[in-house]
């Protein structure tokens, strides 16, 4: 199967090519497993095609990443990680895009002499102005728009500030609701109308994000400004030992995962508690690991029939001196209510923070929710996905070999032609955000009404 | 069930002797002179050691900790009473296969040792304490051939029967209440009063109750045994102590017959006909494991040309929803089969959801299979009615506010084995260590909220109306 990178294709060499194609199929086999891992191998692959791109605008090495972003999510649809990292990276590499333009801009224009560098504040880590990660950002067309809308005004700021603060004040409530829009352009600097120069950068930082590389060219025109950017995003060239290093950083900051997570791991678990757990997870294991040093407590793994992985779980832990007990699980219900926290690792976290987990995690998330016991979960922020069920299909679920479940001919009368029967074995289960009471990332505990914002701070604003 | 390795049972047999050798971990006492003290002392202390020893017999043997005896006792003198021995695993498996003395003595040293571990390091407790008070299963093989004295006086069919509860060939409320009546049936039968007594007062006490504690030895008394062996004692207690043996005898047997068939077996039609109602052309039904009431009722729905399908789902370690699904299929009815776990994805297609229970709590919980629970709170929390059906025979004046206060453990060798049941699962990779405990219950306690009726011979019930029901229900006088 070829990669349908039809428009970007002579970014990247043909060996990265390769390599592409390679991680795809590996995909495609599942043959590489586990959330981490593939945001690794994915972080790792984009590492190699930015630093040996040959780009003649930013805007096609964004539009290549985004391209191949997509074939190894096609590849591999359930690994929704995929489209997390690339993301991110997307993300990572145009911020630090648009701190050097607004600088290399402010250089410009101050040595045009008009501009005054002090309204140039450093870009803030969450707040450049990408309206979203992906290909859309930076067209021309909203270069160029925000550009004109920005001299206008400034006209109009000057001239008549009543229609500056009309204009603004019927924006506010959209502006501060979406905060990606376009239609933060209109800034809050309306509260002091008298000038819109002298607007407090707090206010606009809090609010709307900085479009600060806008607002300074006011000054210069916006032809001359467009063509100073088409100028910079040529030479981005040169900016690849930064986007590197961004990548570079992501990639400790999943590898660091489960150290991140363990240390925050004695925050939450007391001496002497029983703690639930399902299924097989790293994270999990490296939390309770990282707690065993510490504190002695006891925990509970079902076993998690038909796949069984939470005899792995039990048997790890106990190698490590943790006192485990092994049930089936079946006697979840019945054990519930002398355990003190129930603790997941979930294959991913959707954006409204449902949860994408091992099947057998919603009854027990619902059981524990029903006799109150705290539900805490933990994974690295790349698990956290931008996408709602709604966009991630329900098929996500994702049924396994019913063999598992049943085996061939067990519970079939002998002999005679019979009804057949339909054996399930989804590997999934879907938990609302509602059953979930904490959720602990690298970063640190969240609590679920918080997720959106620290999704907007990793993926950018806009929407997919 | 897997079936366990051959020496557990001579394991597991050896705890009568081991209290001796409780709290001093050195210098254990020999078997003989073990046995000796033994049989003075029959303290608390006692039983409890002898219950760790069980435990730690059959997690002992697990662990590949079948050391000759010898062996077993340095590590408990070493406090590593846990921790096998490397050389002793090779030595184990020859144990097993070979000489049950050895095994024997293995064992024992095994639970010596736990019991010296438990000693030496009094910090370190048990994981499993929540639940030292539930009896683990007793092994087949020490329940037939034992030979001691309090199995000489057993009738044979209850010896058999013993084995098969312990093996778990007759498992249900109503196949052991009905096997065990059938076996009390053989015993009167076969009874004849000594010389200087009479039925009414040696049959209840003197001869019946060792037959039945040698059953409880195989697994605690269900709540249907409960009723049925009141109900035959109360019987007992009504004959009129001038009346001929044979002629009582007869009058008893005809009894236990009259108890199946009315409480048991006819109750079970008067069900299946309540329930058949409750199905709609089109339902999808669920239910957990295997009841022999809502097998009936499945069964009798279809013969009357009701078109539904079902949805059995089933858990380990018995893995009861297997036999309901074949049973299921001859009758052409149509068919789903998940684990608990998938419970989630079914859930929405699930119009109408029949329970069995193994006992009905006086304050509503149903108290049945492990898993129950979990099924009727998901259903209860998508809407679907969850529907009971419990003869009133198995009502019971007791009530559980949690699963683990009354509860029956299952052998936690199966946990930890590979799983003997499917050949495609992965065994246990790494070899458990004293880290590791297997824990199986076999039943849980439901919440009573989540019943919406309860469907017994006596109509439709809500579960608030259960202990109404038990008090005023007087299907057959003395109960």
């Amino acid at each position: 199967m070829a990669p349908a990178l039809m428009q970007t294709e002579g970014v990247s060499k043909p060996n990265v090519h390769r390599r592409i194609e390679a991680l795809a199929t590996k995909l495609r086999r599942r043959q590489l497993i586990g959330s981490r891992q593939v945001a690794l191998e994915v972080v790792r692959l984009l590492r190699e095609i930015v630093s040996s791109a040959k780009f003649s605008s930013f805007k096609q090495l964004v539009e290549h990443l985004d391209e191949v972003g997509r074939v190894l999510q096609d590849a591999g649809p359930k690994e929704l990680v995929v489209t997390n990292m690339t993301r991110r990276i997307a993300m990572l590499i145009s911020e630090e895009y648009a701190t050097a333009l607004s600088n290399f801009l402010a250089d410009s224009a101050s040595s045009s002499g008009g501009a005054t560098p002090s309204s140039i504040p450093p870009t803030p880590a969450l707040g450049s102005n990408l309206d979203s990660t992906n290909s859309s950002f930076f067209t021309d067309a909203g270069r160029t728009r925000g550009g004109a809308l920005g001299s206008i005004f400034d006209l109009l700021g000057h001239k008549t500030t009543s229609a500056g603060a009309i204009s603004t004040t019927t924006d506010g409530a959209a502006s501060t609701s979406h905060l990606g829009t376009p239609s933060a352009l209109s800034s809050p600097s309306s509260s002091t109308p008298a000038s819109p120069q002298t607007h407090s950068p707090s206010s606009s930082t809090i609010l709307s994000r900085p479009n600060l590389p806008m607002r300074t060219p006011s000054l210069v025109s916006p032809h001359v400004q467009a063509l100073l950017e088409d100028e910079f995003s040529r030479k981005s060239f040169s900016l690849k030992p930064l986007f590197i290093e961004a990548i570079q950083e992501l990639m400790d900051e999943v590898e660091s995962t489960y150290r991140s997570v363990g240390e925050q791991s004695i925050d939450h678990i007391h001496s002497g508690e029983f703690i639930l757990t399902i299924g097989q997870s790293n994270t999990v294991e490296a939390f309770l690991k990282a707690a065993a040093r510490k504190r002695k407590f006891t925990v509970i793994v079902a076993e998690t029939a038909p796949s069984f992985s939470g005899r792995r779980t039990a048997a790890s832990l106990s190698a490590s001196g943790i006192t485990t007990i092994l049930i089936p699980d079946s006697n979840i219900f019945a054990l519930l209510p002398r355990v003190s926290k129930v603790l997941l690792g979930p294959h991913l976290v959707l954006a409204d923070g449902a949860l994408l987990s091992i099947a057998g995690s919603l009854p027990l998330t619902l059981a524990a929710n029903r006799m109150r016991v705290p539900v805490v979960i933990v994974g690295g922020m790349f698990k956290f996905s931008p996408l709602y069920l709604g966009e991630a299909d329900w098929g996500m679920r994702d049924l396994g070999s019913p063999e598992e479940v049943l085996g061939r001919g067990e519970g079939a009368a002998t002999g005679e032609e019979e009804e057949d029967t339909e054996v399930l074995n989804p590997y999934y289960d879907v938990v609302p955000a509602e059953l979930v009471d904490l959720y602990i990332t690298n970063l640190g505990g969240h609590p679920s009404s918080l997720l959106y914002r620290l999704l907007s701070e990793t993926y950018g604003t806009g929407s997919s | 069930m897997s079936s366990p390795k051959p020496t557990s049972p001579e394991a597991q047999g050896s705890p009568k002797r081991t209290p001796a050798s409780l709290p001093p971990p050195v210098g254990l006492a020999s078997p003989k002179a073990a046995a000796a003290a033994a049989g003075g002392k029959v303290d608390k202390n006692a039983q409890k050691a002898a219950k760790a020893a069980k435990r730690a017999a059959a997690k002992g043997l697990q662990v590949g900790e079948q050391a000759p005896a010898p062996v077993a006792q340095q590590q408990g003198a070493k406090d590593k009473g846990g921790k096998p021995a490397a050389g002793g695993g090779a030595q184990a498996t020859k144990a097993a296969a070979a000489a049950q003395a050895s095994g024997s003595k293995g064992g024992e040293a095994a639970g010596a040792a736990r019991a010296g571990h438990q000693g030496a390091a009094t910090d370190n407790t048990d994981p499993l304490q929540l639940f030292l008070h539930l009896d683990l299963p007793s092994h087949s093989s020490q329940l037939s051939h034992s030979s001691k004295s309090s199995t000489s006086n057993i009738h044979p069919s209850i010896i058999r029967l013993a084995l098969q509860y312990s093996e778990f060939k007759i498992v249900g409320a109503n196949a052991r209440c009905i096997a065990m009546l059938e076996a009390l049936k053989d015993i009167i039968s076969s009874y004849t009063p000594p010389a200087q007594t009479n039925l009414t007062r040696h049959l209840p006490t003197t001869h019946l109750n060792p037959q039945i504690s040698h059953l409880i030895r195989a697994r605690p008394l269900s709540v249907s045994m409960g009723t049925a062996i009141r109900y035959l004692k109360y019987e007992i207690s009504l004959i009129d102590q001038e009346m001929d043996v044979e002629e009582a005898k007869s009058l008893l047997l005809l009894k236990i017959d009259s108890f199946i068939r009315d409480r048991i077996l006819l109750a079970g039609k008067v069900i299946e006909q309540h329930a058949i109602e409750k199905i709609q052309n089109g339902d999808t039904i669920l239910t957990y494991a295997r009841s022999s009431v809502v097998e009936g009722v499945l069964l009798e729905a279809k013969k009357q040309g009701k078109e539904f399908s079902v949805v059995v789902v089933d858990s380990r370690p018995l893995y009861e929803g297997k036999n309901l699904l074949t049973s299921l299929r001859s009758a052409s009815i149509p068919t789903t089969y998940v684990l608990l776990s998938s419970l989630s994805l079914i859930l929405p297609r699930i119009s109408l959801c029949f329970l069995g229970t193994h006992a009905l709590l006086s304050n509503g919980s149903m108290f049945s299979r492990a898993g129950t629970a979990m099924v009727a709170m998901m259903l209860k929390e998508k809407g679907v009615p969850v529907v009971c059906c419990c003869e009133t025979y198995k009502f019971s004046e007791r009530i559980m506010l949690d699963s683990i206060v009354g509860n029956e453990m299952a052998s936690p060798a199966s946990l930890l084995s590979a799983t003997s049941t499917d050949s495609t699962t992965p065994s246990i990779p790494s070899t458990p260590s004293a880290n590791l405990s297997p824990l199986s219950l076999l039943y849980d306690v439901s919440r009573p909220e989540d019943v919406t009726v309860v469907i017994t011979e006596a109509g439709l019930i809500p579960v608030q109306s259960v202990p109404v029901l038990l008090r005023d229900y007087k299907p057959l006088a003395g109960l």
